[in-house]
């Protein structure tokens, strides 16, 4: 993302502007069975100590993006085009077997999914599941696991974190289990963190909580982290960068504050302003329609049909995801037109 | 609004879940799941029930349709006991958060609208279909959609054929039981249109049962905010969430995330620990346990609402200065 606009990005001076990229991915197409394409532009690129959030309605392909480069895809799911690199090497052409062999999920890339309980194995207590992802960093012994692992869960800020590990992912609350799904993502250090709407399921004091120490372990293990949500608040709360993605597309790119305070896109335009705002009895402006569906693309700009600034030319061009002025990145015909309206 | 009559009234209602235990299930004890909640709701106005998860919000919505039995205190409609479930059905009605999961997947959308009609008998025949024909204009959806299933609509359209079923036996009350939580932020804002159009046309009075504060300012005219089965606080909505008074609902405002690239995580205050048990509840203030002002004396102080200026109400608390 950042390397597509290597100049005149001005509020991107984030801690971690210049630290190594961890994660690129550029171009990348997905398909299911060679002809459902669920994702067909997307290049995101994130650093070192750096937080990505990747933003969009359901069906934009954001969950979609995160799986392929997990290599989660699932039966039928192939990256058709474009790279994903990790730390510079390329890992999108990887068979499943190639991947475990470089340990690349778990060890390399850390994950944490909306459904704590559905990611935690039932039968077996949150210590053997910490100790697998342990060994990975080398540790064995039994009361060096133990200890370890007990040092994770009270990161995570679990109470009694010795009498945690011998409890089964039911016998602890939600909001503890999503502690606990954390620690073993991140026992086995790994240099990318990607969060799948990690608190979506979650009361609003336990999503504060659970974001506090995502953004707190990420800055103190310098990890990269890549956040998909739905939610504006938390992407203001967490995000360094944004990328907003629409139709399997990213259509912009920015910094938190200029996504959210000078959205130019009118997608981005649209969704920051169909999210209520609290103000009593005040109506809210509804972006028409729904997102399409991957089977029925429409043509020319995927957003055409449902954009208030849509011209005839949209239907029919294609546009791509290129710098505009003012530093930005999207994906818009009209982005140069635009951005000169809002002065 | 302020001289509106009272559609339900609710007096010291408590509902409480039994715990079974054993081979045979005996019933060794209760779950008090909601507490002594007393209030009117208005006609043609939107009362809001929020809280986190096990506060009773749900609980309570669900007993006003009689879907719980209530343990204690009384739930009137226009000041009458009302007999049974299917008198009740054409004054209250509900729309759950997962639409795909009220819609039996094998009725078409017709048929769906129209359950009620055909179990009340209000219209037959040919009446009865345009009757759901003319519900699906109310609702927004193409009349084509009648002979669809649910499946082949798309969330946001669902949740308007789960509207639509519950505007035929044209009731009086909506309970809407986060009814837009599961939908994207631009599908949630055409729905929340939808209600606010519906309710002026037919002064439809809605119980609106969320988690999202944000929404609830903008949407509803009252709101209630519940904790571990209690009403911690009450009143317009635009004071409570402007000056929150109740340390609990304080802790609420502060949790929520604004859309504000300042107000960045490690800004934002935190309550430690989670909502305790409502099998083994604090005693004394329920939020002692979580509270930042919590005192020694909390642990005695009986649950009270203390009403203030404009009816509003908030519990009893040390920090405020009640004892």
């Amino acid at each position: 993302m950042t390397a597509m606009a290597p100049t005149g990005v001005s509020e991107a001076t984030t801690p971690s502007a210049t630290s190594p990229v961890a994660l690129s991915v550029e171009g990348m197409a997905v398909t299911y069975s060679g002809v459902l394409e669920v994702c067909s532009d997307v290049s995101i690129e994130v650093r070192r100590g750096e937080a990505l959030a990747l933003i969009g309605e359901s069906g934009s392909g954001k969950s979609v993006t995160v799986l392929a480069v997990t290599g989660l895809l699932g039966r039928g799911g192939t990256i058709v085009r474009g790279s994903v690199k990790l730390d510079g090497e390329e890992i999108s052409r990887l068979s499943e077997r190639e991947r475990r062999d470089r340990k690349l999920l778990g060890k390399r890339i850390g994950m944490i999914f909306q459904n704590p309980s559905r990611a935690l194995d039932p039968v077996f207590t949150i210590g053997q599941q910490l100790n697998e992802a342990l060994r990975l960093t080398g540790l064995t012994g039994k009361a060096e696991l133990r200890a370890k692992g007990a040092e994770w869960l009270r990161h995570v800020g679990l109470p009694d974190p010795e009498e945690a590990l011998d409890r089964y992912p039911h016998q602890l609350s939600g909001g503890q289990r999503q502690r606990a799904m954390i620690a073993i993502a991140l026992a086995s250090e790994p240099e990318l963190l990607i969060a799948d709407e990690p608190t979506t399921a979650l009361d609003v004091t336990i999503q504060a909580q659970v974001l506090n120490l995502i953004r707190r372990l990420q800055r103190e293990l310098n990890l990269a982290l890549v956040l998909v949500t739905h939610d504006f608040g938390v992407v203001a709360a967490m995000a360094d960068r944004v990328a907003v993605m629409y139709g399997g597309q990213v259509v912009e790119t920015g910094s938190v504050g200029e996504i959210i305070r000078r959205p130019r896109h009118p997608y981005t335009k649209a969704l920051l302003a169909s999210i209520p705002t609290g103000e009593a009895g005040a109506r809210i402006e509804a972006l028409s329609g729904s997102v399409p569906h991957a089977a029925a693309m429409p043509s020319g700009c995927r957003f055409h049909p449902r954009c208030p600034s849509a011209m005839p030319i949209c239907q029919t061009k294609e546009p791509a995801l290129e710098p505009a002025r003012g530093g930005r990145v999207m994906r818009c015909l009209r982005a140069d037109e635009l951005e000169r309206h809002d002065g | 609004m302020a001289e509106a009559e009272n559609l339900f009234s609710l007096r010291d209602v408590s509902v409480r879940y039994p715990i079974r235990r054993g081979f045979f299930q005996r019933v060794v004890g209760h779950v008090g799941a909601v507490e002594g909640v007393t209030f009117d709701l208005k006609r043609g106005e939107t009362l809001a029930l929020v809280g986190e998860s096990g506060c009773g919000k749900s609980t309570l919505g669900r007993a006003i349709l009689r879907l719980e039995k209530v343990a204690d205190g009384t739930i009137t409609a226009s000041g009458k006991r009302l007999a049974g479930r299917k008198e009740l059905a054409r004054k209250a009605q509900v729309v759950f958060q997962d639409p795909l999961g009220s819609l039996d997947p094998r009725w078409t959308i017709g048929n769906l609208i129209g359950e009620g009609i055909d179990v009340h008998r209000t219209a037959t025949g040919a009446a009865r279909d345009a009757k759901v024909n003319d519900l699906l204009k109310q609702v927004e959806l193409p009349a084509s959609a009648f002979h669809k299933f649910p499946h082949q609509l798309s969330g946001g359209q669902q949740q308007r054929v789960a509207i639509a079923r519950a505007l035929a036996m044209r009731p009086e009350l909506i309970v809407l039981d986060e009814a837009t939580s599961a939908l994207d932020v631009s599908v949630q804002a055409q729905i929340l249109n939808l209600l606010k159009d519906l309710q002026v046309e037919y002064n439809l009075t809605y119980l609106f049962i969320s988690h999202d504060l944000t929404v609830v300012g903008q949407f509803a005219d009252r709101v209630a905010v519940m904790y571990l089965g209690r009403i911690m606080e009450m009143g317009d909505a635009a004071e409570v969430l402007a000056a929150p008074r109740h340390p609990y609902t304080q802790a609420l405002m502060a949790s929520s995330l604004k859309v504000d690239p300042d107000m960045r995580i490690d800004r934002v205050p935190l309550l430690t620990g989670d909502v305790p048990s409502p099998r083994n509840p604090p005693s004394g203030c329920r939020f002692r346990t979580r509270c930042p002002k919590a005192q020694p004396a909390c642990a005695e102080l009986r649950h009270r609402l203390v009403t203030t200026a404009n009816g509003r109400q908030a519990a009893a608390c040390v920090a405020n200065g009640e004892h």
